[in-house]
């Protein structure tokens, strides 16, 4: 195989970015929207946007105190509120990467490529793992 | 810029794939770029879940950074390698200054 044909990206590379790229658009496309709507007022927030600059500059547990800040996967019942609707563009990005990993599945399986096969199904889990919400610290 | 460097967290996977590991420099990019867009998810997760995140700044921060991201790789599939190689050296050599005048309390 020549050095130009090993180069080229894989069918199950370029389905992966394209799923990525499609994803990151309508995640765009939603966060636009739901900050737009955030901003006018046109829904109520969570968090008072004038109470915001002032809790903002608190220690972190200070901040999630004050702001009654939701943990794990409380912010799903905020959904309503104008700041948490914002969640749904973030969380969609979020979850393009772990959709675009169990899309390769199948796809590696096929080609009966197993070193493939576990490293994705290894990613998947621990993209689980940290959406779970049982993580306590960040990934950097 | 990082669409163009493949920075974010990790400022030295370009300089460490591609000078120490000799990786082509556009490869290094997208491998750091790519890499990146794994672990950021995952702690992103994470500061989700603890409720750490302001949508009123981090939503403008993702769609800026998103938007640049895109124009950073096209520009890069045209740009020359030393070009790039020269931008990664300056922002990592300005960064590091800045740090250690921080550091240092300077500034």
């Amino acid at each position: 195989m020549g050095t130009r044909e090993s180069a080229k990206a894989s069918p199950e590379q370029m389905l992966y970015a394209d799923l990525l790229f499609y994803g990151c658009w309508a995640s765009i496309f939603i966060m636009v929207i739901t900050y737009a709507v955030y901003v006018s007022g046109l829904i109520s927030p969570h968090i008072p946007l004038d109470k915001l600059p002032h809790l903002w500059r608190l220690p972190v547990n200070d901040f999630l105190h004050e702001a009654n800040a939701p943990r794990g996967w409380g912010w799903a019942l905020l959904l309503g509120r104008g700041d948490y609707l914002n969640f749904m563009g973030i969380v969609l990005l979020g979850a393009m990467t772990i959709i675009g990993f169990l899309t390769l599945i199948p796809a590696y399986i096929r080609k009966k490529d197993w070193p493939f096969l576990v490293i994705v199904i290894l990613e998947v889990l621990a993209l689980l793992l940290a959406a779970s919400g049982i993580l306590g610290t960040g990934g950097h | 810029m990082a669409g163009m460097f493949g920075l974010g967290a990790g400022w030295a996977n370009v300089p460490v794939l591609n000078l120490l590991m000799g990786a082509p420099l556009k490869v290094a990019v997208g491998t750091s770029k790519f890499l990146l867009s794994i672990t950021d998810t995952s702690a992103a997760w994470v500061y989700l879940n603890k409720g750490c995140v302001i949508p009123l700044m981090a939503i403008p921060s993702i769609v800026g950074l998103m938007l640049g991201s895109f124009v950073g790789v096209r520009i890069l599939a045209v740009a020359k390698p030393k070009l790039i190689r020269y931008l990664v050296i300056g922002v990592l050599l300005f960064s590091g200054i800045k740090a250690l005048l921080k550091g240092l309390g300077i500034g």
